[in-house]
């Protein structure tokens, strides 16, 4: 409708550090879909089951008319239930890099807020999530052992830029929205392309071409053939997406090193 | 094809189902599907007036209500914590699943409502309930395009799939569910979790599909088995 090819993605604009006082956070514009997300970290004591690291992801809709004031509660309900899901069986890359010693990890907890709606919304805050992870720098401890055996961790007094690790995000994947209008699918659709939806089917796909999860819900059935197919799909465009938003974050990374800090808006 | 097969084994067979309709007498349609251990009963009502919604509707509405009793666990212990958050997850993953399998044009200003019961569960709650409320909703004589069968399956790298996991299946690689309209060829809903090539994903959905109809066959098979029954 807006002049692009079926598969062609709208233009996204990316910043990071939009919110200083959070371990990381980041603000996305995908053609009129705009998201902010911020991450804060906890850091917990591993309990007898498993490895205590863990992502949990919030999304609220905001600036919703008021008239639809039940709907912005359901559709940020389902939305926080499809984010999480990226994240309810353990990712190892990541979770490695969330473990401090064997009994302390980091839990982070992500919040996305939805400012403006125009399609894609499950893309764009999978999007906000990954970058916002992609901004945050976790202060590094070290361990000691205490008289007693157990294991502590303090603050290192080196608190600067270049010594903090970023997260190992390579398997983290970002939500690709392949939208069925009339007889084609559409990949990144608007939100005037989504009300003649037939149906929609979301792929999470990661750095590594691999399927995180699927998700198809509401809507027409879909025959297993145009699952298939659309999954391919599906996972071109996310690679292709995937490499767009590496280098983006590059080019921020390369950008700020030059100092430039009033560059920074939140917006 | 047969290459792939081997690639990725089938570990196991399908539970052994038992399902029957018209359970309930006060409802418009009710179903008892047992899967294993687990046991769902489901009853319909409507479709009638709709009060909720003000605004007129040419099509109708379904709304779904999930119960999980306390004595489900599978570990014998009561549940009482988390049953809620389970149960609203349950309504929203049924009801998509259903809705494309009605024709809601039909019904205008009115609603079907669909209540689900889980007895027992063990292992994936999702497509048992999918599969009695799909009976319940043919049973209610509610007008479908085709009965909607559900299965589940997780994978294990090393080994294969393991067709609907029971509670116990600790360790695996990813999970799919997804629910089937055999004779439209649609698929419903489809849920996957795991970090899969898409060969994977591929294969998976045939094993499942394949599930599915099974299950679909047993379905019919209650429904005229019960015909029968009223005949008599």
């Amino acid at each position: 409708m807006d002049g692009r090819q079926r598969l062609e993605s709208r233009n996204i604009q990316l910043k990071v550090g939009t919110v200083p006082s959070c371990y990381g956070s980041a603000s996305v514009h995908c053609g009129g879909t705009k998201a902010i997300a911020s991450v804060q970290a906890e850091l917990s004591d591993t309990g007898a089951e498993g490895s205590g690291a863990s992502v949990e992801v919030s999304v609220t809709c905001s600036n919703m008319p008021s008239s639809a004031g039940r709907q912005a509660e359901d559709m940020s309900a389902a939305l926080t239930a499809d984010a999480n899901r990226i994240f309810a069986r353990p990712i190892p890359t990541l979770i490695k890099s969330l473990m401090v010693s064997d009994r302390h990890a980091w839990k982070l907890f992500v919040d996305v807020m939805l400012v403006e709606y125009d399609g894609c919304l499950l893309d764009v805050v999978s999007i906000a999530v990954w970058a916002a992870l992609s901004d945050t720098k976790l202060p590094t401890l070290s361990t000691f052992t205490n008289a007693d055996g157990s294991v502590g961790v303090e603050l290192s007094l080196e608190m600067e830029e270049k010594n903090k690790k970023p997260l190992d995000l390579s398997s983290v994947p970002t939500y690709v929205s392949i939208t069925q209008v009339g007889k084609h699918f559409i990949a990144d659709a608007t939100a005037i392309e989504e009300a003649c939806a037939g149906c929609r089917i979301s792929y999470a796909i990661n750095a590594r071409n691999e399927v995180c999860c699927i998700h198809k819900s509401e809507g027409r059935g879909l025959k297993p053939t145009q699952i298939v197919s659309t999954m391919g799909a599906a996972t071109q465009f996310g690679s292709n997406r995937m490499k767009f938003l590496d280098k983006k974050l590059q080019d921020l990374i390369d950008k700020d090193s030059g100092d430039d800090l009033l560059d920074r808006d939140v917006l | 094809e047969e290459g792939g097969e081997k690639d990725f084994p089938v570990l196991n067979t399908l539970r052994r189902k038992h399902m029957s309709v018209d359970v309930v007498d006060r409802a418009s349609g009710s179903a008892y599907v047992e899967s294993g251990r687990t046991k769902v009963v489901c009853t319909v009502h409507g479709p009638k007036t709709d009060t909720w919604s003000s605004l007129f509707s040419e099509h109708g509405r379904i709304s779904c209500f999930v119960t999980i009793s306390a004595f489900s666990g599978s570990d014998g212990e009561r549940r009482e914590e988390r049953r809620e958050e389970e149960e609203r997850a349950a309504e929203l993953g049924i009801l998509p699943a259903l809705q494309s399998a009605i024709n809601l044009l039909k019904y205008p200003k009115s609603v079907i409502e669909v209540h689900v019961s889980v007895v027992e569960a063990d292992g994936d709650l999702l497509s048992p309930c999918i599969v009695c409320a799909s009976l319940a909703l043919a049973h209610a004589g509610v007008e479908m395009y085709d009965l909607v069968a559900s299965s589940s399956l997780a994978l294990r790298r090393k080994e294969g799939f393991m067709l609907e996991p029971g509670a116990g299946l600790t360790e695996h690689d990813g999970s799919l569910s997804l629910s089937y309209m055999p004779n439209r060829r649609e698929v419903t809903q489809l849920v996957q979790v795991g970090q899969w090539e898409q060969e994977e994903v591929a294969r998976a959905m045939k094993v499942g599909l394949r599930a599915c109809r099974s299950t679909h066959a047993l379905m019919r098979l209650a429904l005229l088995q019960h015909q029968e029954k009223e005949e008599e």
